[in-house]
């Protein structure tokens, strides 16, 4: 076993374990990546972000009504088993109306460990945005501080340094994808939120090391993006290895969405921090005309050079499946073909092999027949 | 369906006013710019500036009650999901068919307004419809109360977005805001409050005059009209008729031997036939969360503070815990029995806590609540045999206590 298969081994393991092996009071346990982590980190808190892997969550069920979204019933599921109770504390933005009413069920529900709420603006290019949110963050900061976390601006600004060095890691993973299988690549990139962030660094810039010495991988079958909201297990890049597809870009929220943007680091670190979470690719909970979801996965499968976009959508999940009209609108119009995948919180194997089969024959074939 | 309960007489003057109300929409009466909005927009300012506005969201639960599967599948063919809003999908289904829907699908706006104080949904479907016509949108963004207070920064954030929003209505529909007219505005707006608020609390009376359905239907003012004097009008006609009920009282179920409080939007497609199980047994909904959601007051003082303040403030703006509190103080307020929780497949603000929510209430309160599955508009999501056993079961079970 090579140096780097080592290193991807571990950052493979660490994408797909439920907690890593730390301290749990150290952990600030996240559900979407509009958390601000470089505050949290600066307040001497690992954020790791809260998966729902697939498995059934039988604690939630009684909690829940049926159209509720896989990812809030795996959270809250692993929450009342009582599996979360020893985190520091539990970040909730308020991203869409699923995440908001989370926290006010899992409050009730069960009294530890703290949640912090975080209602950051979702008219992203409001000309008042910026001062909202900065004051936003300082109040988080403030609610931190109450919990014997306080930030100092100092702080604050290595972590935005440090965030920045992770998030251009994960930049030039996703820019050696010809190099891994979609599945490694999802591992590695997903495995970002998964562990402390100097520990994947040390992990990805090996990673990275041990990609750029080796040769692309042969160009063979069909090119595709995976797009959607979280990607919570492998299952995905899985078969599309297996059934001989490439994925050549993500557009997720635990894949590459929030790394391509970094905050500033110089000036007023609270500002650069609201300024970051503005900018970066929005969530299509969000509204940002400037710049429309629709036309950014567009963008991305041309720029890519992909033939066929994967939509995964998460039962339930009300952005995206509103959105998920003008993409397709948007993929047709540039000749980009798109699979649209619903997935629940358990999946079976065989229908989505299926249509991943189907969806990659259909780009393999040649365009006149 | 025959009904079991007394006909309202201001039932008639409620049909014209909003057949009135749509004719000025679709005929733009006096050239007056349309714009669409939600039910959470701050429609004083509109209103003073001659914007009129319209609700697709009351279209969609007219078209509802009538029957609207056509558009919530015109909407599925374009690819919206049947898990979305329902409403979502009658209105956007009904723009896509145009002159082929109710009232020729609402006509066109001009210009969206659309606020996230109720949900994100009516973003999403605000932006689905701006694609659509064309049209600009506007997005007043408050922020959510997850520890139920008004922080500065939010009230700051909210009232300068009102501000810009009088500067783009400005710039799009040609007229200045006259913070006289807004002032009249205003009063027209919080007398209306006031009268459905207090219609609505005299309900507290045994037995009730009116029920839930009853405010159900006579909603559409406060939601739609709310800041001109015909809804003033209006509203005092209801509340002379339901005092004089009072007065002589006469009930809105006769019999009424249990008071259930209602939580949810209505199930429109359904909404006599579901209800017409309860006064059978005596039970009478008196109380509700959904028709309260307009009943504050803009408060006096600077108009943009006072308005963002509201409507920030609003019932679905705030936490599930304080939302619980407020239904056992409903419950109290108006000794009810019971309560029934509608589970939305279209709202998920409303509806993912509700079996916590049940819990909560309660505890708070000693009295059960019946929890079912349905749909506020599309009936597909409704599934007849078992929601009627299960209401079969809790009035008994109501039966078992009361003896």
């Amino acid at each position: 076993m090579s140096a780097g298969i080592g290193v991807l081994g571990a950052l493979q393991e660490a994408a797909l374990r439920p907690l890593p092996a730390l301290a749990a009071g150290s952990l600030a346990g996240v559900a979407c990546s509009y958390t601000p982590l470089e505050l949290l980190h600066a307040a001497g808190l690992v954020p790791l972000r809260l998966r729902a892997p697939g498995l059934p969550a039988p604690a939630a069920e009684a909690w829940l009504p049926s159209f509720a979204c896989p990812l809030i019933r795996g959270v809250l599921g692993a929450a009342l088993t009582g599996r979360l109770d020893a985190l520091a504390a539990v970040i909730l933005p308020h991203t869409c109306d699923s995440m908001q009413e989370l926290a006010g069920i899992w409050r009730a529900l069960r009294p530890a460990p703290p949640l912090l709420t975080f209602v950051e603006p979702l008219s992203l290019e409001g000309p008042r945005a910026p001062a909202y949110l900065r004051q936003e963050l300082l109040s988080l900061a403030g609610r931190l501080e109450h919990l014997g976390r306080p930030v100092a601006a100092e702080a604050l600004a290595r972590s935005i340094v440090l965030y920045n060095r992770l998030r251009r890691a994960v930049q030039r993973i996703d820019s050696l994808r010809d190099r891994l299988a979609a599945a490694e690549a999802w591992a590695a990139i997903a495995a970002a939120w998964q562990m402390p962030p100097e520990h994947y660094l040390s992990l990805a810039e090996a990673l990275i090391a041990e990609l750029e010495a080796r040769p692309p991988r042969p160009a063979q079958g069909p090119a595709v993006i995976l797009a959607g909201s979280v990607l919570d297990e492998p299952l995905i890049p899985e078969l599309i290895d297996a059934l001989g597809g490439r994925v050549v870009g993500d557009d997720l929220c635990n894949g590459t969405r929030d790394a391509i943007t970094l905050a500033a680091e110089s000036g007023d670190p609270w500002a650069a921090l609201a300024d970051r979470l503005l900018a970066r690719p929005a969530c299509p909970a969000k509204h940002a005309p400037g710049a429309p979801y629709a036309a950014r996965l567009a963008n991305l499968a041309a720029r890519r050079g992909a033939q066929g976009v994967i939509q995964v959508l998460v039962k339930f999940c009300d952005p995206h499946g509103f959105e998920a009209v003008p993409a397709g609108q948007a993929l047709a119009a540039s000749g980009t073909a798109r699979l649209f995948l619903e997935v629940e919180a358990v999946n079976a194997p065989e229908q989505l092999r299926t249509r991943l089969q189907a969806f990659l024959e259909m780009l393999s074939a040649p365009a006149d027949t | 369906m025959a009904r079991n309960y007394p006909r309202l007489e201001s039932g008639g003057e409620l049909t014209r006013l909003m057949i009135e109300h749509y004719g000025q929409a679709l005929g733009r009466q006096g050239g007056l710019p349309v714009a669409w909005v939600t039910s959470g927009a701050p429609v004083e300012l509109l209103r003073a500036m001659d914007v009129l506005p319209v609700y697709p969201e009351n279209y969609a639960a007219v078209c509802a009650s009538q029957g609207a599967v056509p558009l919530c599948e015109a909407a599925e063919r374009l690819g919206y999901s049947r898990d979305l809003c329902a409403y979502a999908r009658i209105s956007i289904g009904a723009a896509a068919i145009g002159d082929d829907a109710p009232f020729a699908g609402l006509g066109r706006p001009d210009l969206l307004v659309a606020c996230n104080n109720i949900c994100g949904t009516v973003v999403k479907w605000f932006q689905a419809l701006a694609q659509r016509f064309a049209v600009p949108l506007f997005i007043l963004d408050t922020p959510f109360l997850p520890d139920d207070t008004i922080n500065e920064h939010a009230l700051a954030y909210v009232a300068g977005q009102l501000e810009d929003l009088v500067r783009w209505l400005e710039r799009r529909a040609a007229r200045r805001l006259d913070r006289a007219r807004l002032a009249d505005v205003l009063a027209l707006s919080n007398e209306t409050v006031a009268l459905w608020r207090d219609i609505r609390g005299l309900c507290r009376a045994h037995p009730s005059p009116l029920s839930v359905p009853d405010l159900f239907v006579t909603m559409a003012p406060i939601v739609s009209l709310r800041g001109t004097p015909e809804a003033v009008a209006f509203y005092r006609m209801l509340h002379s008729e339901a005092e004089q009920r009072v007065r002589q009282g006469v009930s809105a179920v006769a019999g009424e031997r249990f008071r259930l409080l209602w939580d949810n939007i209505a199930i429109w497609p359904r909404i006599y036939h579901f209800f017409s199980q309860f006064p059978r047994r005596g039970a009478c909904f008196v109380a509700d969360t959904y028709t309260g959601a307009w009943d504050t007051e803009v408060e006096a003082g600077e108009p943009l503070e006072a308005l963002a303040r509201t409507y920030l403030g609003i019932f679905l703006n705030h936490s599930l815990a304080h939302r619980a509190e407020r239904m056992a103080q409903l419950i109290g307020e108006y000794a009810c029995d019971g309560f029934v929780m509608h589970a939305n497949r279209s709202c998920k603000p409303f509806s993912l806590g509700q079996p916590v929510a049940r819990r909560l209430v309660t505890d708070a309160t000693g009295v059960p609540g019946l929890l079912f599955e349905a749909d506020m508009a599309d009936p597909r999501a409704y599934a007849e045999e078992a929601i009627a056993a299960r209401v079969q079961a809790f009035l008994e079970a109501l039966d078992g206590r009361a003896s």
